[in-house]
This record gives C-alpha cells, sequence and structure tokens, in this order.
C-alpha cells in the first residue's frame, strides 16, 4: 500500500484547538507547504500570544512566540539576522490587525522577505471571544458585544489587505477553509507566499477566513456556513496583490 | 488480468474531535457520524469503505489529520 | 595618540562602544535626549555589517529585538522617558526566556512627558525588574563619557555571561557632554555559538529551540528557582561603586551619573569647610552596592543622596543597603542639577538636624 496522503511529518503532535477550529487545517497546509518546497529544514516559525500559540510545540523546526501583536517585528529581528531561514509568521486577526496593526503595515512597508499567515475568525477567541474590532461583523454578537456590534458604538469592520495593498509588497491574497475547493486554493496562496521568500521577493501576507465555532456558539458545520455565506461578503476572496512572477 | 489502483480513506479516529467537517465534504456520503465516543470524549465517525473511492477530501478538510489516504492494488 | 582616542558625546561613545563590543543589531525610536545613539547606529552599522532599522515605535523596535536576541546575536535598543515606558513589555520578555540584550535608557526629568533634559526619572523602572516585574535585570551607571564607552562594552558581555538584559542608565546630562574617552578594541560576535539560539538551518532529527514567553524547558518549581539563583549570583559577583574620600569620612554623599559628579565638587568644597564628606558611587545600582555599605564605620553620621527627580528613588536602596545603620537623608534636586554649595549646606543642615530623615512611602 502506498501513502497518499497523509500528516505531514514535519507535525509531531496533535494541537489542543477545539474541534472545527480552521487553526488545524491552516498549520497542515503550512507543513505540507514547507516540506513540498523542500523548506522544512530552514523554517523558522513566529506564533503569536493566542490560538496559533499552540502551534508552538507542535512543528518540527524553531519557533519564537509573541510577544501579543509583535510578531511581525519580532520576524523582523529573525529574518534580518537569519536571512536564509524560512521566516513565516502564525497570528490571529486581533493580534495582526488590532494591536498589531502597526507593525504588521511597518513589516509591509519594509517589504521584508517573510511569509505572514493571518487567521481571521471575527473575534478574539484566546481571551474568551471578545469583538474583534477589525474584524466582527457588524451585528455578531460576543461577549464584548451582547446585543450585536453596533457599528455606532465600535465602528466597522475593515478589509486590511486594501490597505496593505498601498505599500510596495509581493503578495497579498485571502482564502477561506469552508470547502476542500477553498482549501485547496489557500493552499495555493500559502505556497505562493513561500515562494516568493525563497525566491526573495518581498513581503507577503495570506488571510484566511476561519471559523471559530466555541466563540460562535455554533457547530463547525454552521460556522462554515456562516463564513461562505456572511463573512465572504465582507471579506472578498481574491488575490490582492501579486508581484511574484509567474505561478 | 487487469490491474487496478484504489484508493481508500482509513481514519485514526483517536485524533477525532467530531467536528463532522468531514462529514459533508465526502462527496459519496461514506462518512457516517456515530455517537460512539473515543478515549477523549468525541463522538467520531465511521467510513463506509464501499462507498469510499479515496478522493482525500475529508484529508484536506479534517483538522486533526485523522485520515489518511491509501492507494492499493486490486487485482480483479 | 592612540588610534582609539576620541573627542565625543555620551551617546556617542555608547553607540561606537556597542559597535565595537560586536552589537549587530539595533532598532530603535527617536526621542530626545538619546536620538544621537540612534542617529549614530544608523550612520555606522551598515559598516560593520550590522542591521539597523529605525523602528516604528518604541515597542515595535523592543520586538524586533526579541527576535534578533533569540537568534544569538548582539543587539541593543535605546529610549528615554515614556519611550523607555514601551519597552517594558520587551524587557519582561528578554528576561523571561534569559536572552542576552543591552537596553539604554537615557534618563530625563518627570512624570509622563516631563522634561527633555537632564534628570534621574526612572531609577525604580529600572531596577526594579522591568515589564510586570517579578525579575533583576544588571543596571550600569555610568557618569563620564569613559565610562559610558566602558561600560557598554561590560554591558555585552555581562548579558552574555549571565543570558539577561542589562541596562545602561544614562542620563541627559552625560550623554550630552563632549569628553576625551579611549575607546575599547573592536571585537567580533560569533552568533552561531549558543545552543539557545534559533539557527537558519536544522536537520529534522536536531533538537529544535522555541523561545516563549516562559522558559518551558523545565517545570515552574525549577524555573522559579533557576531565575532566583541567577539574581543572587549576579547580586554576589557584580556589584560595582567608586569611593571618593570615604576614608574618613564623616558624612557620605551617595549619588549616580551625572549628581555624583558634581557630588565630587561637593565633597573638595566642604573639605575646604572643614566637613569630612565624602562620596559612594554606585556604577551598579543593581545589583546595589551593598557591600560597599558594609564597609561604613560608626565615624559616619549619616548619608544623603542626591537624586534629580521628585522622589527619593535610590534613597530606599541606602536605606536597605545600610540596614539602617545611619540616618538616611535625601536630598532632592528636581530638574536641575546639584550645586555643590547646595550640597555642602544640605550636608551641614543634616547634621544639624534641620533636615528631615528619609520617610519611606
Amino acid at each position: 500500500m502506498t501513502v497518499k496522503k497523509t500528516k505531514p511529518s514535519m507535525i509531531n503532535q496533535q494541537v489542543g484547538w477545539c474541534g472545527g477550529c480552521g487553526h488545524g487545517i491552516i498549520q497542515r497546509l503550512i507543513a505540507e507547504c514547507c516540506e513540498e518546497l523542500g523548506l522544512a529544514e530552514k523554517t523558522v516559525q513566529v506564533v503569536d500570544i493566542a490560538c496559533a500559540y499552540w502551534s508552538i510545540d507542535t512543528l518540527n523546526c524553531d519557533g519564537i512566540a509573541g510577544p501579543h501583536g509583535r510578531c511581525a517585528a519580532v520576524a523582523t529581528g529573525i529574518k534580518k539576522m537569519r536571512p536564509d531561514a524560512n521566516v513565516y509568521i502564525h497570528a490571529g486577526d486581533g493580534c495582526s490587525y488590532v494591536i498589531g496593526l502597526s507593525e504588521t503595515c511597518y513589516a509591509a512597508q519594509r517589504n521584508v522577505p517573510i511569509t505572514m499567515i493571518v487567521v481571521n475568525n471575527g473575534i478574539f477567541g484566546m481571551t474568551g471571544g471578545q469583538m474583534n474590532l477589525a474584524t466582527t461583523l457588524v451585528g455578531d454578537r460576543t461577549v464584548s458585544s451582547k446585543n450585536g456590534r453596533d457599528a455606532n458604538i465600535a465602528g466597522e469592520p475593515f478589509d486590511f489587505l486594501n490597505i496593505i495593498s498601498n505599500y510596495d509588497i509581493a503578495y497579498a491574497a485571502r482564502g477561506a477553509l469552508y470547502d476542500p475547493k477553498h482549501i485547496n486554493e489557500t493552499k495555493k496562496m500559502i505556497k505562493k507566499g513561500f515562494e516568493n521568500q525563497r525566491d526573495n521577493k518581498g513581503f507577503s501576507i495570506i488571510e484566511i477566513l476561519s471559523p471559530c465555532p466555541t466563540n460562535w456558539k455554533m457547530t463547525p458545520v454552521q460556522a462554515m456556513e456562516k463564513i461562505k455565506n456572511e463573512n465572504e461578503k465582507v471579506f472578498p476572496l481574491k488575490g490582492y496583490v501579486d508581484k511574484g512572477g509567474e505561478n | 488480468m487487469a490491474e487496478k489502483k484504489k484508493a481508500k480513506a482509513y481514519a485514526d479516529t483517536s485524533l477525532c474531535k467530531g467536528c463532522r467537517l468531514c462529514v459533508g465534504a465526502c462527496p459519496k456520503g461514506a462518512i457516517e457520524p456515530l455517537t460512539e465516543l473515543n478515549k477523549k470524549g468525541y463522538e467520531i465517525i465511521r467510513i463506509d469503505e464501499e462507498k469510499c473511492i479515496g478522493c482525500g477530501q475529508c484529508y484536506t478538510i479534517c483538522p486533526d489529520y485523522v485520515f489518511t489516504i491509501k492507494e492499493t492494488e486490486d487485482h480483479e | 595618540m592612540s588610534e582609539n582616542f576620541a573627542l565625543m558625546k555620551g551617546n556617542e561613545a555608547i553607540a561606537e562602544s556597542a559597535l565595537r563590543a560586536g552589537c549587530r543589531f539595533y532598532a530603535g525610536y527617536p526621542i530626545t535626549p538619546q536620538s544621537e545613539i540612534l542617529e549614530y547606529m544608523s550612520d555606522h552599522m551598515a559598516e560593520r555589517g550590522g542591521v539597523f532599522i529605525q523602528g516604528e515605535s518604541e515597542i515595535a523596535s523592543i520586538s524586533m529585538l526579541w527576535g534578533a536576541a533569540a537568534c544569538g546575536a548582539r543587539v541593543m535598543t535605546s529610549s528615554s522617558g515614556p519611550g523607555y515606558d514601551l519597552k517594558q513589555e520587551g524587557i519582561s520578555y528578554l528576561s523571561s526566556y534569559n536572552l542576552p540584550a543591552v537596553i539604554v535608557d537615557v534618563m530625563r526629568y518627570g512624570v509622563g512627558d516631563g522634561e527633555i533634559t537632564e534628570g534621574q526619572d526612572s531609577y525604580w523602572i529600572a531596577t526594579r525588574g522591568g515589564g510586570h516585574g517579578d525579575s533583576r535585570q544588571i543596571v550600569l551607571t555610568p557618569a563620564s563619557v569613559q565610562e559610558c564607552a566602558d561600560l557598554t562594552c561590560l554591558a555585552f558581555d555581562l548579558a552574555e555571561k549571565y543570558r539577561t538584559v542589562v541596562i545602561i542608565l544614562s542620563d541627559g546630562g552625560i550623554s550630552q557632554m563632549i569628553e576625551k574617552v579611549v575607546l575599547p578594541e573592536a571585537k567580533e560576535h560569533d552568533m552561531n555559538k549558543f545552543d539557545w539560539a534559533i539557527k537558519s538551518y536544522k536537520k529534522p532529527e536536531e533538537p529544535k529551540v522555541k523561545v516563549t514567553n516562559l522558559d518551558r524547558s523545565m517545570d515552574y518549581a525549577e524555573y522559579d528557582q533557576m531565575m532566583r539563583t541567577k539574581f543572587k549570583t549576579m547580586h554576589e559577583n557584580e556589584q560595582r561603586w567608586e569611593e571618593f574620600m570615604t576614608e574618613d569620612a564623616e558624612f557620605i554623599l551617595v549619588a549616580y551619573g551625572i549628581s555624583s559628579r558634581v557630588c565630587k565638587s561637593a565633597v573638595r568644597l566642604a573639605r575646604k569647610e572643614r566637613l569630612k564628606l565624602g562620596l559612594l558611587r554606585p556604577v551598579t545600582v543593581w545589583p546595589f552596592p551593598a557591600k560597599a555599605f558594609e564597609k561604613l564605620t560608626e565615624q559616619v553620621k549619616g548619608l544623603a543622596t542626591v537624586e534629580m527627580s521628585l522622589s527619593a528613588q535610590m534613597a530606599q536602596d541606602v536605606l536597605l543597603a545600610s540596614k539602617h545603620r545611619f540616618p538616611v537623608y535625601s536630598y532632592l534636586t528636581s530638574k536641575y542639577v546639584a550645586t555643590p554649595k547646595g550640597i555642602v549646606e544640605y550636608c551641614w543642615r543634616a547634621l544639624e538636624g534641620k533636615e528631615e530623615e528619609l520617610e519611606v512611602y
């Protein structure tokens, strides 16, 4: 019997993410891409202090965590001192678009050739489900917007990839995970991000719409439906910047 | 004698967290949600081998690497 | 004339000495009165083959330091006043994982934005663990441009020896004065020599490094004990101070940095007035030079700190180090550098019982 598909060997144990959490799929895609591109031995992971943190113990590579929101700056420091390493960020939307908005923008502004993967699950997951200023949809109930997000009080969510497209970067794209077809497209985006780094083309950011069944208070299947029917309308799935050259 | 390669999905249900994403992802409806629990207390699934065509969609959507797709030679 | 001889500002001496000590990563943000360190690095880091980044903020800068330090490089950042406040999270993270790093705080005066000139605003925050506390960092206090150079070089060595953050606590006076200095010999640093550092390439079977906000290679009890042992060792071995005319002194000033320079003049002035004044000048304020106080005898009638702050910050450490054996006074000069006359008059008044002893609150 030949094994056609199995857990990448770069992943050395299961992570304790909630059942149906998108982080598990994302971590697998990252590991698959690193292995397929022959970058596993050069990979350095940068995770934030949030749900992505749990990835640090389960990938067979050097890793560093946090501080919360500062991943883009930490990754910049590492890439500058270890330019041959394949440095990627696995961080949430709170880390990258709220507390760490400045750091994310400046890693792009400096066009540091790292691969930044941002998990957009429309909420602050690790801390118990508070509203995310950048990505919670208007009307969504969270523990800090119990009657639904009110745009008059908290403003509207925003499409960060529109902002980042103004910088001279290599790649920006958004994918989703709600069915295998979209997962495969997202994987292509992640792979592009790693190829750009390998070829020193500049900063790549891949945002992935991901479910948080626990804090959305739905089943994983319902959460995927919500992304397809609601979140995708606010955060379109498409490429924003692709200066990396041929696919 | 013709040789045909057949791929099938195999599940390590000890890793399953009962999210049920695989059930809807399977194009052949080959994955059945069960009420049986694994050691961690999650409701697991079962693959109907007859229906399974080894397409790997379950592997793609599973966040917990439950599925392995293996190819076997089938002698007719 | 030695090729290492130069005439430079305190800030420049810190930057040049860092480069000679093998510092190859600097990230910082402009704030007065330390911006020359950033500017010097922007000018000279590249020619040494290192990386200079003007960070978008002090937090971003020290976060970059967290990454670069984790790679085993010699790294430095600098700030002042409210900018130093923004370094605290990074200091806590660096301390938690025992990463060597040098942080320069060029002190100003006052709470909040305060004044942008000389001052000694941040003694407490520098010596009380930084961040949300519960740790110790070595804190060096230069009082001349020569010490700016020497102590910066020492800072990198101590940081590596103990895997600790070392803070260079300069001030707006020392940073801006121009004096002659003999710079240290340049040396190279090998960032690949540490097994705790992130590398560019590792085979699958090689052990991996996971740098997090808490070293999880051991359990809490073991980690806590390891940290305490480290602090105790640093405290035992790294106290540094200068004694100026203390052997026969009947009253001793305790001061560091810009204030200590004036104290030397005050000592000389006092002796002309037949007051046997002496100066104990801490060169490390953590570990505080408790050993210097153990040597003092009953001939000493009192101790007085001279600080450019609104609170008696170092005075509390003097009380602890001297174990309440002597009356302790605190001469606070606010945002003004003390004058020798003012110091001597204060000492006379203290000896005459006309000044209140230090109140701790």
